[in-house]
């Protein structure tokens, strides 16, 4: 469990989140995948770590409703009241539906985060491939080679300096690393 | 084109739904990227009056390929574009926004001299170019093109650009099943004739000891001086039939 968001700033509040990295009604919640609910924590013994440390911050109850996401409950909504008491039922149906609306940008920003990184992923691969045949072109006329044997001279100095076939192909073609060189360092010569 | 007569949208949900409606009529419960995109590229054709639309992917300010074409005359597009080095969907690609032309004919001739010409006499009197893209990360355009002159009505635009959303998603689960580094063996199929225009271009680089700009440029002066395809020469450089030098 990892707390994406609060309401509150303070330094202590945020410790309860922290805390309930092992006990506490967040954990509950993520492991039940149901909502807990702790009319009082005066009353209970659930939590010895971390109902004394709510209380102390002035808190009576808690409610924590799962994140589901098909079937699965990815996170929990933690909700702490002053009062010791039953929440209204229309609070708790609109702190679930709330629960249901942070789902939902949760699994946006991961969306749109993952998108980002495959665009990035797809646009470098197109981009390796044009200069990589480029490079593989280049070589074969200068060296009057096959085309594969130039691949396979950019592929061995790749490996030799643990360099990408890109990195390679690019130094090529700006002709900051030579065919001669290329060519040079094929251990069983040509 | 659409035989249901659809009405221009007036609001982005209600486009949105009308294109998953479109869609869905056309996937057959494939999930699979490649048939959605099929899918999406069919549904965007009963929703929009345009003639044809593909899906193609750029970089480097050239394509590498054509995911999807809905007819034969939106497929000759990568080549037409790639031989006269210019086009709307270059233009989309690099600039990240739509680029939209109603009359190549016109105002197109003007802008892109080359490749209106050639497009016109392809049978495209239209053309309209949505980028894929990821925010400033832009991989491909989605293009549409139409036998008549026209512009795209508002509308059409919006729901244009839900269609290239669309395609781009379709686009990146395809990148999803890779390595991170390798291209989808799809998309590396694609276009063999890409490759060797790029192994070409390599080589008349040596040929002219110059760099690959100025060898594009010299690979496709061949093509229009010997009113070739650019593909043909450029596995005639390749095959060491033609030296450019």
């Amino acid at each position: 469990l990892q707390l994406l968001s609060s309401t509150s700033e303070s330094m202590r509040t945020l410790e309860l989140f922290e805390l309930q990295q092992q006990e506490g009604p967040c954990v509950d919640c993520h492991v039940l995948g149901e909502p807990v609910v702790i009319e009082d924590l005066e009353a209970s013994e659930r939590w010895p770590l971390f109902a004394p440390r709510a209380l102390e911050q002035g808190f009576r109850s808690v409610y924590a409703l799962p994140l589901r996401l098909r079937g699965a409950t990815i996170g929990a909504l933690n909700l702490f009241r002053i009062e010791p008491g039953a929440a209204e039922p229309s609070d708790v149906r609109a702190a679930q539906a709330l629960a249901d609306m942070a789902t939902i940008g949760l699994m946006q920003q991961r969306a749109v985060h993952e998108a980002r990184e495959l665009a990035g992923q797809l646009q470098l691969a197109l981009h390796s491939r044009v200069i990589i045949e480029q490079a593989k072109g280049l070589l074969a006329e200068r060296l009057s080679c096959e085309l594969e044997e130039a691949f396979q001279l950019i592929r061995t100095y790749a490996r030799n300096r643990n360099l990408r076939l890109r990195e390679v192909a690019a130094a090529a073609l700006a002709g900051t690393v030579s065919a001669a060189e290329l060519a040079a360092q094929q251990p069983d010569g040509r | 084109m659409s035989a249901a007569g659809p009405t221009p949208s007036d609001a982005g949900g209600d486009g949105l739904q009308r294109l998953y409606s479109a869609v869905a009529r056309h996937d057959h419960g494939r999930a699979e990227p490649l048939p959605r995109l099929q899918a999406i590229c069919a549904g965007a054709l009963d929703l929009l009056a345009v003639s044809g639309i593909g899906v193609m992917l750029m970089a480097e300010r050239a394509h590498q390929g054509t995911l999807h074409s809905t007819d034969a005359v939106i497929a000759q597009l990568e080549a037409l574009q790639n031989a006269a080095a210019e086009g709307p969907c270059i233009d989309s690609y690099l600039l990240g926004r739509p680029v939209l032309e109603g009359d190549l004919a016109g105002r197109g001739q003007r802008t892109w001299p080359v490749l209106a010409a050639a497009a016109l006499e392809a049978g495209m009197a239209a053309l309209f170019s949505f980028p894929l893209q990821i925010d400033d990360t832009a991989f491909g355009a989605l293009n549409l093109y139409r036998e008549r002159p026209g512009p795209l009505a508002d509308g059409e635009i919006d729901d244009a650009r839900l269609v290239a959303a669309m395609a781009t998603r379709e686009v990146l689960a395809l990148q999803a099943e890779q390595v991170p580094g390798s291209l989808p063996s799809l998309i590396a199929d694609l276009s063999g004739d890409r490759a060797a225009i790029e192994q070409a271009t390599g080589m008349v680089a040596a040929q002219l000891d110059a760099n690959v700009v100025l060898a594009g440029r010299r690979l496709r002066e061949a093509a229009m001086d010997q009113g070739r395809p650019l593909v043909e020469i450029a596995h005639d450089v390749v095959a060491r039939r033609l030296r450019l030098g």
